[in-house]
Order: C-alpha cells, then sequence, then structure tokens
C-alpha cells in the first residue's frame, strides 16, 4: 500500500512538471480535474469491486513517462504495421505519431482527421465540445491519468450522410527502447447523423521490454450513425495494456466493438456505452486468447438509459498454461428505458489445469418491461468430443486443437473485414495444440 | 387505461367453475392437532404401530418448528387448532362398483374418468383412439377408488392409495417414506408427517416402461379441513413412469389448508415425469377464501443417469407455496423444471424449484413461466446449487414473467451457489407487459383481440405445455383459454 | 376520390394536444414523405391512422378509398387494406413468423368473403416475397422478432407488407437505425412494391432514406400541423437548412 501512495506522488510531480504552453484553458482544466481525481484515489486496491481480480502489482511499482522520442522499429515491427486492406494507415510509435509512416493526406470524402494537438487548437470545436466530457474520470484511474498525460491522439470526425468504404488502420508500436515507457493515446471519433465509419486500432509492442500501453478512445455517435471498432491487443510479454473504450450512442444510432485480446503481460480493457437515445444498439464481441503467465480482463458497463435500445455482448476466452482471465460485465437497465432487449454471454475454455477464468455477469434493472438474458460458463475441452475424433483416427493433440479452434472460431466470424480476420485467425492458430495438424484440417 | 388493456383486465375477473360442494354423509375428526388426533387418524386407517410411531415423532418435531416467514406471501396466522386432520365419506366401497353414485357423479362433473377405458375430459375423438389413463381419486382425506389396478398389476406395477400400501406393502413403504423429504425437513413437512391421510403410492419394477399415463385427483369437499396428501413414486433400474395430479376444491369463504409432500425415486437409468395442473379456489375477487397451497414436493435422482421432470401449471389457490426439486446424486442424472404460474384477483404465489448437483455430469434445466393480473403478486425462487463433488454439472434456467395490468407484481429470485469450477450455467430472465404494443401489432395486422390474446398468451406458455403429456396440455390450454373466454366483451 | 384523405385531424395523448389540424390528400399510386423533428407528431399521426388505442381522436375526419375509418378497430382498418410499419416492430415470443401471417391473411381473406389460403400456395407466395426483402428463410420458423436484429426486424416488417399486399402502407421510420445495406435492402423491397393501386406514406426523421425512395411529395411536420408541401426538392432543402426556419414560423 506505501508504494502506491508514492507512485501517485510520482506521478502527480510529472503532471506539474509539464509543457503548458499550447494548452487551451479549458483543456488544462479538465486535465487538472482529472489529475486531482488520480491524486485522490491513487492506483486501486484489491478492495475496489471492479479492481479486486486485476493483476496491477507491476504497473503500480514502475514509474511510467512518456518517451521523449520515438524508438527504432525493428524488422518484425515493420513486418506487422499494415494488415487491413485497403485502409488509411495512421502509425504511433512509442506513442508519438510518425508521420512519415502515416497517410492522413490520404483521407476519403466525409473523413476529417486531426492530430490531438491541432484539434485542442479549435475553439468550441469538436475536441471542446466531446474531449474528456462523457467518459468519468473518476470511475476509472488510467482513465484519469490518460487526460492528464495525453499529448497524442487523433480527432475523427464523419461528415452527416457520409460512409467511406475505406476503414481507418491505427497502429501503436511499442519499440524494444520503450523500457518504462508510457503510451497515452487519445482518440476521439465523432460520427455525424446517418454517417457510417470503421476504425480498427492495433497495440503491438517488442517483447522483453517492460512499457505500458494506456489508451482511451471516446465514441460520440450522433443520430442514426453507426461505428465499428476493432481493438486489437497483442502486446510484447512484459507490455501491460490498460485501455478504456467510452462510447455515448444517441437516438437510432449502433455501435459495434470487437476486442482482441491475443498476448501482453497484463491485458485490460474497459468497454462503456451508454444508450442515450430511443432506438440505439451495441454490439460487443471479445475474444481474449491467455498464454502462459499472462493475464487478460474484459469489463463493460452497458448502460440503457433510453427505451427501445438493444444491446448484446459475446465474450469467449481461451486460456494455456498458468494463466488467468476476468470477464465482469454490467447491464444497467435505467428506469425509463423501456423495451430494452439486451444480452450477455461469456464462455471460456481452459485449456489446462491451472488455467483460471473468472466471470462476473451483473445486471441491474429498473425498468419492468425488459428482455435481459446472461450466460456464463467456464469448462475445459469435452472429452467425449476428444474422444470421438480419436476413434476417426485424429491424434489427441489435433482433436484438442480442431475444437478449441472450433470455439473461437465463432467470434473471428464477426469480423467484417477480410484481412484483419485472416490475421486473427493466425493469431489463434498460433496458440493452439498441434498448430500444423489444425492448419491442415482446415 | 387503454381499450386493448381494459379487454385484458377482464380475464382477471372470471368465475371459478368447480366451486360446487357434494352433499355427502362424512365422519370427521374434531377439529384440533394433538397426539390423540394423530392416533385417531392412524386407527381410522387400520395402521400398524410402526407408522403410528413414525407419525408421533413427526408430531414432536413439529411441535418444536417455527411458521416460515421469509417467503414473499401475506397471510393471517393459520389457526391450526381450528381444522379438522380428518374427513372422509361414511361408506367404504369395496370395490369401485360400490363407490357412492354421488361420487361418481362429482368427479363426472370434474371430468374424471373413473371407468375404466375412458380418458380424461377434453378433446372430443374417437373412443378407440382414447388413451388409457389409471386414476386414483382422493375425496378429502381418503382414496374412494383407484382405476386399471389389476390391469397394472400384471407388470407389477403397484399403484394405490398410500392407505393401502402401508397396509399392503410395509416393506416399500418403510424403506423410502420420509428419505427424500425428511419428516423435520421444514414446518410444512412435518405437519403432513404426522396427520397426512391419503395419496398416491406407485412402485415400478425394475426394466418396466408403465403402459399408461397414471393420475391421481385430489378433491377438497368438506368445510373447516385441510387435506395433507402424502404421495410417494419409486421407479426401480431402468422403470419409467409418468403421473399426473389435478387438484380442485369448493368455493367457500374460509381459507382451507391443502400441506401436502411428494417423494419421488428415480434409481439408475429410471425416469419419472410428474405433472400437475392444480386448480384449487382461488379465493374471490377480494381475496376472500381459496386454499392455502403449501407444499413440499422432491424428487431424487438416485442412480446413474437417472431423470426427474416436474411440469406444473398452477391456476389456483389463494396462497401458493411450493418449489418442487431435484437432488441429482446419480451421475449423469437429469433434473427439469417446467412451470406456468397464473395469478388473478389478490393470489399470491412464491414458487419456484431447487436444482441440487452432487454427481458428476449431472444436469438440469429450468423454465418458468408466470403470469400475474389484476392485484396478484407472483414471485420466482429458484435455487442451483452445484456441490464441490459435481463436476461438469451445467443448468439452463429461463424465467419470464408476463404481467397483465398495472396493479400486478412479479418479482425473480434466481439463487445461485456453485461450488465446482466447471459448472456451467445460463440464465434468461425477462419482464414484459402483454403490451398495448403487442396488442396493436396483432390487430394492426387483421387479428383480432380474442385471438390476439389467446396467441401472445400460448406463445409466452409454449415451452412449457410442449412438456405436459398430451392430454394434459390440451388441459392446460383449455384452462388458460377459459380463463381468457371473457376478454372480449 | 383519394386513397388516403385526412381532414383536419385533431388527437390528444394524455390529455396533450398532439396533431392540431393535420390535412393530407393521398392518391393511388403515389408515395409521400412525411419529415419533421423529434416530437412534430409524426409517428403519433401514423399510429391514430391506423387506430392506436393509446391515442384519443378529437376532430376531424380520416377516408380511406372514401370510407370513414375513424370508428373502425384496428384489426377492422387493417382488414380495410391499410397497413403499419411499426418504428419498434414487437415482439412475440413462441408465435412463428409463418403462424403469424397466416392468421392475419385469413383474418383480412375472411373480411373479404374469401376462403381461407391454401397452405401449399401461401407458403410458395410467402417464399417468392422473402426473396425481395433477402430474408433468410430460417426466419419464417422463429417467433415473431423474438431475438432479431435491428435490420431483420425492420426487412421483416416490409415482408409482411409484401405478403399482405396492402392498398394503402404506411411506413414509420422504416429507415431509422439501419446501416446503409440493409436500408438499399428495404428500399428495393418498398420501390418493387410501388404500383398503381397502391399508395405509400413514409415517415421519416432522416433525410437519407429519400435518396433511395423518391417521393413523389414530401408534407414537413412541425407541432402537430403540415408547415410545407412540396416537391422531392423539398427534402434537399431541409437537408441543408434544418427546420428551424418552420419552427420559428410557427412559433410567430
Amino acid at each position: 500500500m506505501e508504494a502506491v501512495a508514492e507512485q501517485k506522488s510520482v506521478y502527480l510531480q510529472d503532471f506539474q512538471q509539464r509543457d503548458r504552453a499550447s494548452e487551451p484553458t479549458w483543456w488544462g482544466t479538465r486535465r487538472e480535474t482529472a489529475m486531482q481525481r488520480f491524486e485522490a484515489a491513487g492506483f486501486p486496491s484489491r478492495k475496489v469491486e471492479a479492481w479486486k481480480q486485476t493483476k496491477l502489482a507491476h504497473v503500480t511499482q514502475e514509474h511510467f513517462r512518456a518517451a521523449a522520442s520515438a524508438g527504432q522499429l525493428d524488422q518484425d515491427a515493420q513486418s506487422r504495421l499494415a494488415v487491413v486492406d485497403d485502409a488509411v494507415r495512421i502509425v504511433f510509435v512509442d506513442g508519438i505519431l510518425d508521420a512519415d509512416r502515416s497517410q492522413l493526406d490520404r483521407l476519403p470524402d466525409g473523413l476529417t482527421v486531426r492530430t490531438l494537438a491541432d484539434a485542442l487548437q479549435e475553439s468550441g470545436g469538436v475536441a471542446e465540445t466531446h474531449l474528456a466530457r462523457h467518459a468519468d474520470a473518476e470511475a476509472h484511474p488510467f482513465l484519469a491519468l490518460n487526460t492528464a498525460f495525453t499529448t497524442e491522439g487523433l480527432v475523427i470526425e464523419v461528415g452527416s450522410g457520409a460512409a467511406p468504404a475505406q476503414p481507418l488502420e491505427l497502429v501503436h508500436v511499442m519499440t524494444a527502447d520503450a523500457g518504462s515507457v508510457a503510451a497515452w493515446p487519445r482518440v476521439l471519433i465523432h460520427g455525424a447523423t446517418s454517417s457510417e465509419v470503421t476504425v480498427v486500432q492495433r497495440y503491438f509492442g517488442a517483447d522483453g521490454t517492460a512499457y505500458m500501453t494506456s489508451p482511451v478512445t471516446e465514441i460520440v455517435a450522433d443520430a442514426n450513425s453507426q461505428v465499428n471498432f476493432y481493438q486489437h491487443v497483442e502486446e510484447g510479454d512484459q507490455g501491460a495494456h490498460l485501455g478504456v473504450i467510452h462510447a455515448t450512442v444517441d437516438r437510432d444510432a449502433r455501435i459495434n466493438g470487437h476486442a482482441l485480446h491475443a498476448s501482453g503481460r497484463t491485458v485490460r480493457t474497459d468497454f462503456y456505452v451508454n444508450l442515450d437515445g430511443p432506438g440505439g444498439d451495441a454490439t460487443l464481441n471479445g475474444l481474449y486468447l491467455v498464454r502462459n503467465g499472462q493475464f487478460a480482463d474484459i469489463h463493460t458497463w452497458v448502460r440503457h438509459n433510453a427505451d427501445h435500445c438493444t444491446s448484446q455482448q459475446l465474450m469467449k476466452g481461451v486460456l494455456e498454461g498458468k494463466s488467468e482471465a476476468v470477464f465482469d460485465g454490467m447491464i444497467h437497465v435505467a428506469r425509463d428505458a423501456q423495451q430494452t432487449d439486451a444480452d450477455q454471454q461469456n464462455r471460456n475454455l481452459l485449456l489446462s489445469p491451472k488455467a483460471l477464468a473468472h466471470s462476473n455477469p451483473r445486471l441491474e434493472i429498473y425498468a419492468d418491461d425488459v428482455k435481459c438474458g446472461h450466460g456464463s460458463t467456464v469448462g475445459e475441452l469435452d472429452e467425449d468430443a476428444v474422444l470421438y475424433m480419436r476413434t476417426r483416427g485424429v491424434s489427441d493433440e489435433e482433436a484438442r486443437g480442431v475444437l478449441t479452434f472450433a470455439f473461437a472460431n465463432e467470434m473471428l466470424e464477426s469480423v467484417a473485414l477480410q484481412s484483419l480476420r485472416e490475421y486473427e485467425r493466425e493469431a489463434l492458430l498460433s496458440l493452439l495444440p498441434g498448430e500444423e495438424a489444425v492448419r491442415k484440417l482446415l | 387505461m387503454s381499450a386493448s388493456n381494459e379487454t385484458i383486465e377482464q380475464v382477471t375477473r372470471k368465475g371459478y367453475e368447480y366451486g360446487f360442494v357434494t352433499d355427502i354423509e362424512q365422519e370427521y375428526a374434531p377439529p384440533g392437532l394433538n397426539e390423540d388426533i394423530v392416533r385417531f387418524i392412524s386407527a381410522k386407517k387400520e395402521e400398524p404401530e410402526w407408522m403410528l410411531e413414525w407419525r408421533l415423532e413427526a408430531y414432536r418435531g413439529w411441535l418444536e418448528m417455527e411458521h416460515p416467514d421469509w417467503q414473499k406471501v401475506r397471510f393471517p396466522p393459520v389457526d391450526f387448532q381450528a381444522i379438522s386432520y380428518y374427513a372422509a365419506p361414511k361408506a367404504k366401497p369395496k370395490s369401485l362398483d360400490e363407490v357412492d353414485p354421488k361420487l361418481l357423479e362429482t368427479y363426472e362433473k370434474l371430468g374424471i374418468p373413473m371407468h375404466e377405458r375412458e380418458a380424461l375430459l377434453g378433446v372430443e375423438r374417437p373412443e378407440e383412439e382414447k388413451p388409457e389413463v389409471a386414476v386414483d381419486a382422493v375425496f378429502d382425506s381418503v382414496s374412494v377408488g383407484t382405476t386399471y389396478q389389476a390391469k397394472l398389476k400384471e407388470q407389477g406395477i403397484i399403484f394405490c392409495s398410500m392407505s393401502e400400501a402401508v397396509r399392503d406393502h410395509p416393506e416399500l413403504v418403510k424403506k423410502y417414506l420420509g428419505t427424500v423429504v425428511p419428516r423435520k425437513d421444514n414446518f410444512f413437512a412435518a405437519l403432513n408427517s404426522a396427520v397426512f391421510s391419503d395419496g398416491s403410492f406407485v412402485y415400478i419394477p425394475k426394466g418396466v416402461k408403465c403402459p399408461m399415463e397414471l393420475s391421481t385427483y385430489f378433491r377438497i369437499n368438506a368445510n373447516h379441513t385441510g387435506q395433507f396428501e402424502r404421495t410417494l413414486i419409486i421407479a426401480e433400474e431402468g422403470a419409467s413412469v409418468s403421473y399426473l395430479e389435478g387438484c380442485t376444491a369448493p368455493m367457500r369463504d374460509e381459507n382451507q389448508l391443502h400441506a401436502a409432500v411428494v417423494e419421488l425415486i428415480a434409481l439408475d437409468d429410471a425416469d419419472i415425469k410428474y405433472s400437475t395442473v392444480q386448480n384449487w379456489y382461488p379465493g374471490d375477487e377480494n381475496g376472500v377464501g381459496g386454499i392455502y397451497n403449501f407444499v413440499t414436493k422432491r424428487g431424487l435422482c438416485a442412480g446413474k443417469r437417472s431423470k426427474i421432470a416436474w411440469t406444473q401449471v398452477e391456476t389456483g389457490s389463494a396462497i401458493t407455496w411450493k418449489y418442487p426439486s431435484c437432488v441429482l446424486k446419480g451421475d449423469d442424472s437429469v433434473g427439469e423444471f417446467y412451470s406456468v404460474a397464473v395469478t388473478r384477483n389478490r393470489q399470491q404465489a412464491d414458487t419456484g424449484t431447487k436444482m441440487i448437483h452432487m454427481g458428476k455430469n449431472t444436469k438440469s434445466t429450468i423454465v418458468a413461466k408466470g403470469i400475474s393480473a389484476g392485484e396478484a403478486d407472483q414471485t420466482y425462487r429458484g435455487l442451483v446449487r452445484v456441490n464441490p463433488t459435481a463436476s461438469g454439472a451445467r443448468n439452463y434456467s429461463q424465467c419470464d414473467s408476463m404481467l397483465i395490468g398495472d396493479k400486478c407484481g412479479a418479482h425473480t429470485f434466481p439463487y445461485i451457489d456453485i461450488q465446482h469450477p466447471s459448472a456451467q450455467l445460463e440464465h434468461e430472465a425477462t419482464t414484459s407487459k402483454i403490451s398495448d404494443e403487442q396488442m396493436f401489432y396483432c390487430q394492426q395486422r387483421g387479428i383480432g383481440t380474442e385471438e390476439a390474446v389467446s396467441l401472445i398468451v400460448n406463445g409466452f406458455c409454449k415451452d412449457v405445455f410442449k412438456t405436459l403429456p398430451m392430454e394434459f396440455a390440451v388441459e392446460a390450454q383449455k384452462l388458460l383459454e377459459v380463463t381468457l373466454e371473457d376478454s372480449v366483451g | 376520390m383519394a386513397l388516403l384523405e385526412i381532414r383536419n385531424l385533431h388527437a390528444t395523448v394524455e390529455g396533450e394536444e398532439i396533431l392540431k389540424g393535420i390535412n393530407l390528400s393521398l392518391n393511388t399510386g403515389e408515395v409521400h414523405a412525411i419529415m419533421g423533428p423529434n416530437g412534430s407528431g409524426k409517428s403519433t399521426l401514423a399510429k391514430v391512422i391506423a387506430g392506436d388505442p393509446g391515442y384519443e381522436v378529437t376532430g376531424g375526419e380520416v377516408l380511406l378509398d372514401g370510407k370513414d375509418i375513424l370508428e373502425m378497430e384496428p384489426e377492422e382498418r387493417a382488414r380495410e387494406g391499410m397497413f403499419l410499419g411499426f418504428q419498434y416492430p414487437v415482439e412475440i415470443p413462441g408465435v412463428s413468423n409463418t403462424y403469424f401471417l397466416k392468421a392475419a391473411a385469413n383474418a383480412i381473406r375472411k373480411h373479404r368473403g374469401e376462403p381461407e389460403v391454401d397452405a401449399a400456395q401461401f407458403l410458395k407466395h410467402v417464399r417468392e416475397r422473402m426473396e425481395l426483402v433477402q430474408m433468410d428463410e430460417s426466419l419464417l420458423k422463429r417467433p415473431v422478432n423474438a431475438g432479431f436484429s435491428g435490420g431483420e426486424k425492420k426487412r421483416n416488417e416490409i415482408f409482411q407488407m409484401a405478403v399482405l399486399e396492402p392498398r394503402l402502407a404506411i411506413l414509420d421510420e422504416t429507415d431509422s437505425g439501419l446501416d446503409i445495406d440493409a436500408l438499399r435492402t428495404v428500399s428495393h423491397g418498398v420501390n418493387a412494391l410501388r404500383s398503381d393501386d397502391r399508395g405509400f406514406l413514409l415517415i421519416t426523421h432522416y433525410q437519407r432514406l429519400l435518396n433511395y425512395i423518391v417521393p413523389d411529395t414530401v408534407h414537413v411536420m412541425v407541432d402537430g400541423r403540415i408547415v410545407k408541401s412540396g416537391g422531392k426538392e423539398l427534402a434537399e432543402e431541409l437537408e441543408a437548412s434544418g427546420y428551424a426556419m418552420f419552427e420559428e414560423g410557427t412559433a410567430a
């Protein structure tokens, strides 16, 4: 506990020493408020309900700071930059925008993308209206830290009625030079009325380097708009990832989220979705593949604040070796949110007796005409199915690989972008027992 | 209030069809409960000494127990000394042919076939297609007749009243009675164990599939009495049986107590299906009168791969308080609970089930549908427990409530207690109003209000009705439709 | 004679006047669109015409083929050939889509003095109509709208309309909440059903729909009144300048 108390003072010092020269007053005020909130609460102890199962020790005992300059991309990182076909790509290296590798000049009609620094200079613009206005820093220490420290990020605006066919691919890379570095990218996506956009965010980093990526994405979906977003986490084996996605959804608007946790020492994503207008819809899909020694965590807070909204959540976990995962999902239905239809499913597959999965579905319903469902399973492979396949000549390892693949593949089928789906499939295959054989069978 | 809601509300003021009284000479125990009464009942039934001792032990236990108050139902305290614990028609028939014609008439009026080769009421169909149903008819405290006994006996099946079983099959009764629901299990189970009158006894020998539906029809007739039946069903290895129970009572201003105990035992690979259509007198629209239905029903899946399924359609009683449960002790055993509960006027129901997983790879399914109308209040209370020994346990629970009008209430308490990490649980819950929106949607497609209500309600109950034996499914659907027929004015 | 004639229609909900004198005339073969800001009474108008008992008509007339329908029950209006596509299609658990449609079709046929539908022929007719809205056949066996996605529910409305072949179809915000692909499908269904003996009243919140279904007439509704009517160019005007000018107009 002492260590934690010291840590927050360290961040307060960093905050007080930051360069405020180019910071508009409104932004300075929001950052100070966030810092005060972090300073008041500190890093959460295990007594805090929303954090009790999250392993944070190596994050809270380290002092992470923004990188002064970006490190060198190695061969492997370079080869992983482009995944999504036909995308407009924007690259951050060690938390810093890499203009040369980005395609900010190749934006399709109806789409405006500015750097956070540029957008902050606009008075009364979309940043001032929405940035750090919907997400509640009080509820989340890493959200508070991001607001206090972020300098790099993007403000994405989709024009009324626009539906650009090209997705945006934001790539966040951490290099081997990023020891003790924190990346605090901040992205604001604003979809105007009847617009549609797809944004892919991919995070990966070098193995063996202890860094922290703590991104915050705020989404504001105006009436009848649709935002499809992919959160794709493949951090290095010593990397920590603590991300927040916050969506405010107006009437008739849709949010389609898809998260993949493929690697990282500690990976946690918190989804906050507020369905604020009638007829809104939220779909959240998640897949966490947790390797030996790693930890993955997805928290969701879906709030039905208006009538006739729908939400679906399907989260699946595959755990190998001595790994641990948490799913904690809340559906909150406000008193006036009649005709709500909400569903939440969490399924976990343990490939090893040492793997541990926690599943905490939570419902809070204050309206009286609603439909809510939730299901939660934690289990091992069906031994009867394994045996059945073995009697047909498939080896034990292959049988387990195929069954595991079948379990997780359902999540990949919900990925609309083919190139991304294939990439995710590779990530899944690399985790499977009997990988080569499974590949041949498919 | 909108027009469609008004039509639906009329549902809640429908009369009770089975409220008549049969005028027949009866003998009673004096009101009140003490050891002498217990002895009186035992003597009336000409029971052996061990049975009397068993009852007295239960009675002494009951004296030390307190009336439970955790359930979400409200009623004035029951005066257990004001009830007569034994009432029976004076004439004692030796065979079906000798049964008082008034009694036969009563059952005829209720639609219960007391002649062999006749089916339960319901659909009109050619004689040869009517399935055979064996009936044990219980009138107040005694069984007045059991049909098809001889035919069942050919296969070694015992189907008789509990009194006969105590007399003719003491070894089976001694072996199983009170093993699933112990005498001191709860307040009302203890009371029942002390004073139980008749009820049915079923024994299906090893490997026998019972060739017909067995059913017991419970009728409360006498005033100031309660009914305390006791039912015990044993399915030996590989045996299977489908059992039905129906209940009605006259309309009276007083509340009458019905405190039954039902025990089911399924050995290896045995299969018991127990269906109830409960239509006790529910009281009038102001909540005067009606039956207090406080029942303990529990099945033990003792053997491997055994299966027990409870299906209940609960439309009657002023207060219902029951949780038909399954103890899944055998590996790979299966427990099921399907329920439709309708409460209207001032009825209250606190009902649900318990699924206790003890064996490996045990499976349970719960589908509970509650319809609440008028000023009625209904609670689903369910427990799914997975013991540390129960690896690979699975449960699926679905609890849906439908509210008709805005003065009724529905509450859902799904308790879950998991002590093994491999458990797989799914839970779905809906609370909906038979909404103006649904009615208007149907009407806008050209479907009239009467058809729309029946469409919506039957659709809501479909998952449960399809688990009932054919005859009873028709019966249950009719019961709901009778309830709804006044809804179009 | 107009297919739908609305004269000085007034309606209230819970004592509050929502419709304050609506006049509208729609002929067979025509498609009219009603646009307006939140709370202008667009959806109320649709529900009042279809007979939703939650609203009280306090004045005026609504004629379908010259017949006054205000005294009719909703199902009678439906049997007379009126169809409402719901903004939020309602789920009916346990009742299959096919069964529901057959019950509806038979009720309408009975009203017309026609015999019940032949099961095989009806299924053939239903299958043809499914293609129109690219609906998966498995949806036929599923309970009405239960577990359908938002897009599937809206497509199901158009599908029901295609099966029931109404004289007048009122589509209440059928486009809301649809992505571009689903919007195209739904619009295709509507366009395919446009004919000389059928009329459409589209109620929409978003101008985007009118890029796909081109209306003959556009009405602007503000505060319970139609404040302006014109050709399809009126919708474009609204897209550019919004409702503000009309709202000021009524306030004055």
